[in-house]
C-alpha cells in the first residue's frame, strides 16, 4: 500500500474553453472548498461547474431516471454546501469526496425506490451513451480515463467485475449479489476484495497532476 | 499466512463493501467498530474511495439541467448564509422543482431544512450535590430524564433509548425529522474534542446528526437536532471525537447506541 495515491480532479479544469471567464478560474478545489465554507456560493457554483457533469453521469447510471439523479446530484452540492467543513484534504482529493456523496445517495435513491432497479447487466452498466454537449478539452481527457478505466476493468476475471459492478452501479448489498449470482456470501465478498485490488492496480498512475511544462496546464493527465 | 491475518483479511473484505455501500447492516456496524483502530484499514479505505472515483469517471459524464443549479441556488438562499450566485436571481426550491416535472421530493426538502438548523446545546445541570448516596444519585437523574424526555414527547413522537458500557444513558426522541437527545453520564468533553450523534439507517449508511458539549455530568439535552430520513432509521449512537467538528465518518468507538 505504498503506492501514491492517484489524484482525481485536484487540478485546475477547464469546462469549456470559449466559457466566460470567472474569479473562480485559477482556484484549485481545495481554495474552492475553504471559500464555501465561508459562505461563498460563486465558489460552490464553481465546483458545480467542474464536477455537476461527472455527479450527475454517475447519478444517471445508478438510477436511471433523470429525475431522481437531477435530485441526488441537487442534493449532493447542497451537503457540499452545508458540510464543506467536513471535507478533509489529507483525505484524498475533493472529487474523490464528492463522488463518493454522489454515489452513496443515488445508492440510497435506488434503494428506496425499488421499481428503479431492474436488472441490468454488467455490459449494460457500463454501456456507452452518446451525451449532448460540446467535445472541449475536458471531454477529450474524460475520454482517455474512460477508456483507461475499461481496459482495467477488462482484466478483470468476469466474476470478479459482476460483483464490483452489481455494487456500484446497481446499489445491490453483498448478499442481494450473492442472490443475483447464486453464490455463497463468502465468495462474493473474497471477489470484491480481490476484484477492487486488480481494479486499482489496472489504474496504476492514473492521475492528473500537471506537469510545469505543460501546453495545457489546466488540464487533468493520464498516464496511458 | 497467520491466523492473525486471516482474520484481518475479513475487515479488508468489508473495508470493500463499505466504499461499496455494500455492506448488510451487520456487517457495517462490524466494520464501523474495527475502523477506528485500524490504520490500515482506514489506508485501504481510502485507496478504495480513489479507485471507485476512478470508476465513476469510467461512464460517460452528461450535463445536468440548468434546474439543478437553480435548485442549488435556491437551496444555498433557503439555507440562511450569504451565498451570493450571479445571475439570475435564485428561484424557490418549489420553483426549481417544478420546472423539471411535478414529483415528489424525497429527501431535498428535509436536508435542506437541517442545513438550515444550527444545532443549540442546552446543558442542563440537574445533579444534586446534596444527595446522600451514589445510589440515590442513580435513581434521581434517572427520574430526571424520564422526566425530560416525558416533556419531549408528542403525538407521533419516536422513543429510542440508548445504552452504553459503562452505564451511560440517553434518549433520543423523534418528532418528525426533528431531534431530541438527552443524556446522563457522558463525561464532560474538553475544548478539543466534541460528541456527535450519529444515525444508522436500515440501508446501512451513517450520518452525523450533529455534534455537542456535555458541561456537566448531570444530564445534558440537545435540541434542534435534524435526521434526514425519519422513516429509514435503524440506529442511534454517540461517538466522542478528537477535534472541534464532526467527521464525516465516525472515528471513535460509541459511547452509547439504541436500535430504532
Amino acid at each position: 500500500m505504498t503506492t501514491p495515491k492517484a489524484r482525481v480532479g485536484q487540478s485546475r479544469h477547464v469546462v469549456d474553453p470559449n466559457a466566460r471567464a470567472t474569479p473562480y478560474d485559477g482556484l484549485d478545489d481545495r481554495a474552492l472548498v475553504a471559500r464555501v465554507t465561508e459562505g461563498d456560493g460563486g465558489a460552490l457554483e464553481a465546483l458545480y461547474a467542474r464536477y455537476g457533469r461527472a455527479c450527475y453521469g454517475l447519478a444517471r447510471r445508478i438510477l436511471a431516471d433523470e429525475q431522481f439523479a437531477q435530485d441526488a446530484v441537487q442534493e449532493v452540492f447542497l451537503t457540499v454546501w452545508r458540510d464543506a467543513h467536513r471535507f478533509d484534504s489529507t483525505r484524498g482529493g475533493f472529487s474523490t469526496w464528492l463522488l463518493s456523496m454522489t454515489h452513496h445517495k443515488a445508492v440510497d435513491a435506488v434503494r428506496r425506490e425499488e421499481n428503479l432497479r431492474k436488472r441490468r447487466t454488467t455490459a449494460e452498466m457500463l454501456e456507452e451513451r452518446e451525451v449532448d454537449g460540446p467535445k472541449v478539452h475536458d471531454e477529450v481527457w474524460s475520454t482517455l480515463r474512460r477508456e483507461r478505466v475499461r481496459e482495467a476493468l477488462k482484466t478483470l476475471p468476469d466474476p470478479q467485475k459482476e460483483a464490483l459492478t452489481l455494487a456500484y452501479f446497481g446499489g445491490y448489498t453483498q448478499r442481494e449479489i450473492a442472490g443475483l449470482t447464486n453464490t455463497p456470501l463468502g465468495t462474493v465478498k473474497t471477489r470484491m476484495l480481490a476484484g477492487m485490488r486488480r481494479l486499482k492496480g489496472g489504474l496504476e498512475g492514473l492521475h492528473d497532476t500537471a506537469p510545469d511544462d505543460d501546453p495545457y496546464p489546466d488540464q487533468p493527465k493520464v498516464a496511458l | 499466512m497467520t491466523a492473525r491475518e486471516t482474520s484481518h483479511e475479513l475487515y479488508e473484505q468489508l473495508a470493500v463493501g463499505h466504499a461499496l455501500s455494500a455492506l448488510e447492516p451487520e456487517d457495517e456496524l462490524v466494520f464501523l467498530g474495527h475502523l477506528p483502530g485500524c490504520a490500515a484499514c482506514a489506508g485501504a479505505l481510502g485507496e478504495h474511495f480513489d479507485t471507485l472515483a476512478h470508476l465513476a469517471y469510467g461512464v460517460a459524464s452528461e450535463a445536468p439541467p440548468l434546474s439543478v443549479l437553480e435548485g442549488i441556488r435556491a437551496g444555498v438562499a433557503e439555507s440562511g448564509r450569504s451565498g451570493i450566485f450571479p445571475a439570475p436571481a435564485p428561484v424557490s426550491l418549489d420553483e426549481a422543482r417544478s420546472r423539471r416535472q411535478t414529483r415528489t421530493v424525497r429527501w431535498s426538502t428535509a436536508v435542506v431544512g437541517a442545513a438550515a438548523s444550527v444545532v443549540m446545546v442546552v446543558a442542563l445541570v440537574l445533579a444534586n450535590e446534596n444527595l446522600k448516596s451514589h445510589n440515590r444519585d442513580v435513581t434521581t437523574n434517572a427520574a430526571k430524564l424520564q422526566q425530560t424526555v416525558a416533556s419531549l414527547l408528542v403525538d407521533g413522537s419516536r422513543k429510542i433509548d440508548l445504552t452504553g458500557a459503562s452505564g451511560q444513558k440517553g434518549v433520543v426522541v423523534v418528532n418528525g425529522d426533528s431531534v431530541s437527545l438527552v443524556m446522563q453520564g457522558l463525561p464532560v468533553n474538553d475544548h478539543n474534542s466534541i460528541y456527535v450523534l450519529w444515525e444508522r439507517s436500515r440501508y446501512g449508511d451513517v450520518r452525523p446528526v450533529g455534534s455537542f458539549d456535555v458541561l456537566s455530568t448531570g444530564l445534558t439535552l440537545v435540541n434542534n437536532l435534524h435526521v434526514a430520513d425519519k422513516a429509514g432509521i435503524k440506529t442511534f449512537m454517540v461517538t466522542h471525537e478528537a477535534g472541534r467538528k464532526a467527521p464525516s465518518l465516525s472515528t471513535q468507538p460509541a459511547v452509547v447506541t439504541g436500535e430504532a
